[in-house]
């Protein structure tokens, strides 16, 4: 959708920017949830700032912070004894998230839902056409790094309980089903929406009666919801040209 | 008369050659003009140079009485370029999502759509003949429909001088014929200025009062009534008796 998001590892930069926060949390005994907001905050200003530099070759931009985030976290993990507790973030678990994170999300979530109020048509306009937006004084800079902080600080959180392996899938799987039923920006925010919060309780609540990973089960019913909606489509329009043939037989 | 575009003694070109070179032309608040010429004689550079995104040589460009470089009021003098239909056609924006976005600056501190901002989105299509297609996906909608909605997002400012680079392109004749009707109305109605560029010779005299010919680093004026086009034997236009 955003132009920013055209390049699928996007979101991948982020990961192993919070990846490496989670490691280096490990070595110094901090708290890594606050220190991966740091860092991939950093790692998202980074990835605009070459992206604007390198325009044409935007592509590249990633691959230099993904390539040197990934060497820093392989550094990081193999200094810190025990890397265990490293699984738990790439894979996520539940039993991870403390009273302290919830009271950490809650204003943030009212940050981010109140940053797409407040910009909500210039960040509608940058999607659509960022050279356009630009032109009609939208200022596209700070939409583009604000938007950047708040993707960045989303993929920490939600680190926790998805893993930071899939949290990424997360992000694209619901706007892909989304985009295949809206027929609007409005109805594409909106169905993601309702589809996110679907999705992760109904993984939850499945991963914890089966006792199965939470993240990956709460990847795998975004993905059953995807298939559906494709199977759906596709049967309606064959029965749709199967009826058209139908109608049309009788004129000849 | 008051001129809204008056250009002095413009010289401009990309490299070392000039593409054009003294050139004046003033056109006033009102007019409806026809910018043509071959390929590459400079039409859209001009326009380029009017909209100050690229720097003349030497001369002068005023809008509507400011030098360009120092004019602040965009929203007056809006331009639509050659590119405009180069979009995502899987993107899901209605008509009025596409047109709302047009109106940033006017929303107020949340930027979403006011029922008064509403009612001038409904105007502005109502001015363009799409009413209907309000909620349509905009690239559910033919070429020429399309050219029209981003008319009516244009018309949202409430400019005063509209420029538009070849909106005719890779329209059928009869949407054509419809999208000139739209720009008559406009010029005609809300005396919106109206520059534009084309290819299509026979239409430009019923429409337009001016007609600028771009030829040989120069700008030639003609007023509709003089202007004579006809297609030589070989298939090339002959202008008032040159060819173009």
């Amino acid at each position: 959708m955003f132009e920013i998001f055209s390049y699928s590892f996007m979101p991948r930069a982020f990961l192993v920017g919070n990846l490496v926060a989670v490691a280096l949390g490990m070595v110094l005994g901090v708290y890594p949830v606050y220190l991966a907001i740091i860092v991939s905050v950093l790692a998202a200003i980074g990835v605009e700032k070459l992206r604007v530099d390198y325009k044409d070759y935007a592509e590249l931009s990633l691959a230099v912070i993904l390539s040197s985030a990934l060497g820093l976290m392989t550094v990081l993990v193999s200094l810190s004894r025990s890397n265990s507790s490293i699984f738990s973030y790439l894979f996520g678990s539940i039993s991870l998230v403390t009273p302290e994170d919830l009271w950490v999300i809650f204003p943030i979530s009212i940050f981010i839902v109140g940053g797409v109020l407040v910009f909500y048509y210039g960040f509608f306009y940058l999607s659509f056409n960022e050279e356009e937006a630009h032109m009609a004084g939208i200022p596209v800079k700070l939409l583009n790094n604000f938007f950047m902080v708040m993707v960045a600080i989303t993929i920490s959180f939600s680190m926790r309980i998805v893993g930071g392996l899939l949290v990424a899938s997360m992000l694209i799987l619901l706007v892909a089903t989304a985009l295949r039923i809206a027929k609007s920006f409005r109805d594409t925010i909106i169905y993601s929406i309702i589809l996110g919060i679907f999705s992760v309780n109904s993984g939850l609540f499945i991963s914890f009666y089966v006792d199965l990973a939470s993240g990956g089960t709460i990847i795998l019913s975004n993905i059953i919801i995807f298939i559906l909606v494709v199977l759906y489509q596709f049967l309606r329009d064959k029965i749709r040209t199967k009826r058209f043939h139908y109608l049309t037989s009788f004129r000849r | 008369m008051n001129p809204a575009i008056e250009i002095c003694n413009l010289s401009f070109g990309y490299q070392k050659n000039l593409l054009l070179q003294e050139v004046n032309l003033t056109i006033n608040k009102g007019d409806f003009v026809a910018f043509i010429g071959p390929n590459g004689s400079g039409k859209s550079t001009l326009l380029k140079l009017i909209l100050n995104t690229l720097k003349p040589k030497k001369g002068e460009i005023k809008l509507l009485g400011v030098p360009n470089f120092r004019f602040t009021d965009w929203t007056k003098v809006r331009y639509i370029s050659q590119k405009v239909r180069e979009f995502n056609d899987s993107f899901p924006a209605t008509v009025k999502e596409l047109i709302a976005s047009n109106m940033y600056h006017q929303m107020g501190f949340l930027k979403l759509v006011t029922p008064k901002l509403s009612k001038r989105i409904d105007q502005s299509l109502e001015m363009v003949g799409l009413s209907k297609c309000r909620n349509e996906q905009i690239g559910n909608l033919s070429g020429g429909q399309q050219q029209r909605v981003f008319i009516a997002r244009t018309l949202v400012k409430e400019p005063e001088i509209i420029l538009l680079d070849e909106p005719l392109v890779g329209i059928d004749q009869k949407t054509q014929h419809e999208i000139q009707q739209i720009l008559i109305k406009l010029n005609q109605k809300l005396g919106t200025t109206i520059v534009m560029i084309s290819h299509n010779l026979e239409s430009i005299k019923g429409q337009s009062n001016k007609i600028f010919l771009f030829k040989d680093m120069d700008v030639f004026n003609y007023t509709a009534k003089e202007f004579t086009v006809h297609l030589s034997k070989k298939g090339e236009w002959v202008v008032n008796n040159s060819y173009v």
